[in-house]
């Protein structure tokens, strides 16, 4: 991996190569180790190896931006060139900011998100992974299939005003998806820094025992039900707001659900980008190489704030949240590390409540159907149940929902107290859930052939 | 126009890189090994209100080797085109296989037979996008947003467009060498209108999410008429405003265009892909409901539906010469007068069912292991005139242009969503309903299918963001399409609450 002498090396020298005063340059990549096993057998196994380096130059009101993933000298020029080309022909914005000094509090270098150990876990390890894996799932009649990952990830900024930031991190990764005879599914994932704190035997145990479960579906007539969304589903919901309304773009161009001061959800549901969480450790720092902060978005059902860079902190005089994309994206400002509030209740003792409901595991190719009452679409996957009298009794057949996420998050009855942390890109983005006991739930349509 | 041969895509540098890395991986002990140098640029101008809202131009590099090592894959990615590390990727994605191949009883990989081909292919286009400058590109966008400026609640007016420049080479140790150059460019715009009450609606031309896409030069892009449809839409987006919801009822609709594309695509083409049918895919993308036997059983549609995958079609954005295992492009039938004959498969998955590849497997990049993907996925023109088809419909909605697609992981229950719905009553189109939605399930709905509309309308469309695999990889992909009709499907999902 390019450690931090080696990356601000490359930075530097690209820098050098432009003639303007205003150059931000970043720099990202590493090495992924993924293991593909699918019918019990290994089928696709590789390594994939890249660093991209992005050149953003800034005159004014104009910005060039250009991407390359070799840096030798006629490269770089070339990257640089590129940039500089795009600035001459644009036309004026006035979102553009030319970069920033350091700041003062500088970011602090993270070191418990590298694991030496993780970045050389090799193929043969991963291989004896499966084969546990594997061998628990074949006595029982079950089909296996899902990754094992391991791999290492850096990212470093540098721009023309001496800021420049770096941080390195390490990531072990597993999904798993169980088919039992008669078809029916189960899944489990799990990710952490530290490839060897993933419990790969204690999750394929309970994928085992859900898949078991999972026999012989009844039909259940499309309608409203009191669910249980597991942690898997919860982040379809947390996801689509983010999408939805998080960002600053969306807020500056009036697209967002988001009324600053406004009740918009019930009062139990608090949500929050924190990159600091100790379970997930984010990117201190952004794209533009601010240093990302903690931000509150809901609070007590009322929506708080939405997150900025550069280019909609200047637009809506405000501060940059340090929560820029990678220079050219049209998303604008975007939340990586969302985090619901825990509840006061076990999981059991939610399950043990409900009288009549769905027990649903994850939520599948979700999709925004309505934007402006927030309704997205989606279909239940690996593990539907019927909840009867506080128990689970039966599978039930896949179910598509059509629910307003805003609506939903303001029938919230319970909240578990334990949650569940997934990561996501290079081990820098995150979201954290606990699970949602929501009553009139709207299904519309159910998988049958 | 310039002519580009082999030795453009090809230099003196990559054919010894490549020979290095084919023998290395022999000399290891692979019985097969492939090299795949892809020299790849992207340029994407997302143009909003007239200011640059996102841009990409990205240059990359590597090489990818794939290598069977006593019936087991490894495969690694490397960015470094110097000759250590060349050896280091083969020696990595060696030690890989062997580690595939350490689980017990697992079945060894067979590809099925291909006869070593050299050979130089290259996409059609008259003008490379990459010549082209910078003010001719924006200034289609310009031209083009600028014609919305004054239609009422439009407050976001954006146009996107796209080039691709693919330079492949491709060797394996059976002796194939292909060199193919792939251009590939499209474009288009949206209009997006708001009330007082803060309701917003979307239309584009001539499809959503970024527009069409074909595997042509700049020609391609300068010929679409974004100008004199840009304020058309705008319109549209601001009437939809005001139109009434789209009914919660069942009635029959008419789709086309970009629509009955991505009907298309999840409901036919993504379930035809022999991986996903062999679980390959069971851990992400999913699975399938088209076992293989139900090949020739399965009534998939009415006996009007005829569909195929094709990579020759020129000008498509999924046509190539050569797949990245090294096999021709074709063309094959995947239902046939309603019944459902063919899959699309790899050399490693068609062995399975006794077939041979129909030339399929693509990565995205030199980082990438290649998999199943679709080519183009045409459902080929019926012989009823347009105007016939609608004249004849009592009720129904015709839709055009995606907002929003949803399907389960068999590719049993869909849903998807569309700009905006012409409500026709009584053969006539009567007005336009906002949040148009429709729901089905993929056998009921494709033998409800009762006219498709003649050659006239017939037209490829281009499907850039296909996603699959772990890790994710994003294929191109083409669907040609004219009009077609489905009897009694459910629509609208109501005031959700
Ligand atoms: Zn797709």
């Amino acid at each position: 991996m390019l450690n931090k002498k080696k990356a601000f090396q490359i930075l530097e020298q690209a820098i050098k190569k432009s003639s303007y005063k205003n150059v931000e340059v970043f720099l990202f990549g590493g090495k992924k180790h993924l293991t593909r096993f699918a019918e019990n057998t290994i089928h696709q196994n590789i390594i994939q190896k890249n660093y991209v380096l992005t050149v953003k130059i800034t005159d004014g009101k104009r910005v060039g931006i250009a991407k390359c993933n070799i840096f030798d000298g006629k490269n770089l020029a070339y990257v640089v060139e590129e940039a500089e080309k795009l600035m001459k022909h644009i036309r004026d914005d006035d979102m553009v900011v030319a970069p920033k000094s350091p700041e003062k509090g500088d970011y602090e270098e993270n070191k418990d998100n590298y694991h030496k150990k993780t970045s050389l876990v090799t193929p043969a390890e991963r291989a004896e992974t499966v084969m546990e894996i594997v061998s628990m799932c074949k006595p029982k009649k079950m089909v296996a299939a899902g990754t094992v990952v391991s791999g290492d990830s850096m990212f470093a900024y540098m721009n023309s005003k001496k800021r420049f930031a770096y941080d390195k991190r390490t990531f072990g990764d597993f999904t798993i998806t169980l088919t039992n005879e008669t078809g029916g599914t189960s899944s489990e994932s799990s990710s952490n820094n530290n490839f060897y704190e993933i419990d790969f035997i204690g999750l394929t145990k309970k994928a085992l025992k859900r898949a078991e479960m999972n026999q012989n579906p009844i039909e259940l007539k499309p309608g409203k039900y009191t669910v249980l969304l597991e942690e898997m589903a919860v982040t379809t919901l947390l996801d689509f707001l983010a999408i939805m309304g998080f960002g600053g773009l969306q807020y500056y161009e009036k697209r967002s659900f988001m009324k600053l001061g406004e009740k918009i959800t019930g009062d139990n549901i608090t949500v929050v980008d924190n990159p600091y969480n100790k379970l997930c450790f984010g990117l201190p720092f952004d794209f533009e190489g601010s240093n990302r902060r903690k931000i509150t978005l809901i609070e007590k059902g009322v929506a708080k704030n939405v997150v900025h860079d550069h280019r909609t902190a200047k637009v809506m005089n405000t501060k940059t949240t340090g929560h820029a994309l990678s220079p050219g994206s049209s998303l604008g400002p975007f939340p990586i590390n969302l985090e619901m509030n825990a509840g006061k209740k076990s999981t059991s003792s939610i399950l043990k409540s409900i009288d009549k409901g769905i027990l649903i595991t994850r939520f599948f190719y979700s999709n925004i159907v309505d934007r402006n009452k927030t309704t997205i679409t989606g279909m239940t996957r690996d593990g539907t149940f019927l909840i009867e009298n506080g128990k689970i009794t039966k599978p039930i057949l896949n179910m598509r929902f059509n629910e307003n996420v805003l609506e939903a998050l303001k029938r919230v009855d319970l909240i578990s107290k334990e949650r569940k942390v997934f990561l996501g890109y290079g081990g820098i983005e995150s979201t954290i859930v606990p699970k949602l006991l929501i009553r009139n739930f709207n299904f519309t349509g159910v998988s049958k052939l | 126009m310039k002519l580009y041969s082999a030795q453009d895509i090809s230099t003196k540098k990559d054919k010894e890189l490549i020979k290095i890395a084919l023998e290395h991986g022999k000399k290891l002990g692979a019985e097969y090994v492939e090299a795949r140098i892809v020299k790849q640029k992207k340029e994407d101008i997302h143009l909003k209100n007239g200011c640059l809202s996102g841009y990409q131009n990205n240059k990359g590099i590597g090489i990818g080797i794939r290598v069977l090592v006593d019936g087991y894959w490894g495969f690694a990615g490397n960015p470094d085109m110097k000759e250590d590390k060349v050896i280091t990727a083969v020696q990595r994605a060696y030690e890989i296989a062997k580690a595939s191949g350490s689980l017990k009883d697992t079945p060894k990989v067979e590809l099925s037979p291909l006869e070593p081909v050299v050979d130089h292919w290259c996409s059609q286009f008259e003008i490379n996008p990459f010549d082209v400058s910078l003010d001719e590109k924006l200034d289609i966008l310009y031209d083009a947003t600028n014609e919305m400026t004054d239609v009422p609640d439009i407050f976001l007016r954006e146009g996107f467009i796209t080039f691709w420049q693919d330079e492949k080479i491709f060797a394996t140790s059976d002796g194939t060498f292909i060199t193919q150059l792939i251009v590939q460019s499209g474009a288009g715009i949206s209009a997006t209108a708001r009330d007082d009450s803060g309701e917003i609606q979307i239309r584009s031309f001539p499809s959503s999410f970024r527009g069409d896409f074909h595997s042509a030069g700049f020609e391609f892009v300068k010929k679409m008429p974004l100008k004199i449809n840009a304020e058309r839409i705008a319109k549209e987006a601001s009437d939809l405003l005001k139109a009434p919801e789209c009914p919660v009822e069942t009635m029959d609709i008419i789709l086309g265009e970009s629509q009955l594309a991505l009907q298309v695509h999840e409901s036919c083409g993504h379930p035809v892909e022999l991986d996903r049918v062999f679980g390959m895919e069971a851990n992400y993308a999913g699975t399938s409901f088209m076992m293989p036997e139900l090949l020739g059983n399965l009534k998939y549609g009415s006996d009007i539906v005829n569909i195929v995958a094709d990579g020759t079609v020129i000008g498509a954005l999924g046509s190539f010469g050569y797949d990245d295992e090294g096999v021709k492009a074709c063309k094959s039938d995947i239902i046939k007068d309603g019944v459902f004959v063919g899959y699309l498969t790899s050399r490693e998955t068609a062995p399975k069912i006794d077939q041979v590849s129909n030339a399929t497997t693509r990565a995205t990049d030199w980082n990438n292991f290649p998999i199943i993907r679709m080519t183009n996925i045409n459902l080929l023109p019926g012989k009823t005139p347009l105007e016939k088809i609608i004249r004849s419909t009592k009720k129904g909605l015709l839709l055009k242009n995606n907002k929003s697609w949803s399907i389960d992981d068999k590719r049993i229950n869909f849903q998807f969503g569309c700009e905006i719905g012409w409500l026709i009553e009584n053969g006539t189109i009567t007005g336009i309903v906002k949040n148009p939605t429709y729901s089905g399930t993929t056998k009921e709905f494709w033998n409800s299918c009762d006219a498709i509309a003649n050659g006239k309308h017939y037209r490829m469309w281009g499907t850039p963001n296909c996603g699959k695999g772990q890790p994710g990889q994003i294929m191109k992909v083409g669907h040609g399409v004219s009009f077609a009709r489905f009897k009694n499907v459910k629509v609208g999902v109501g005031n959700v609450k």
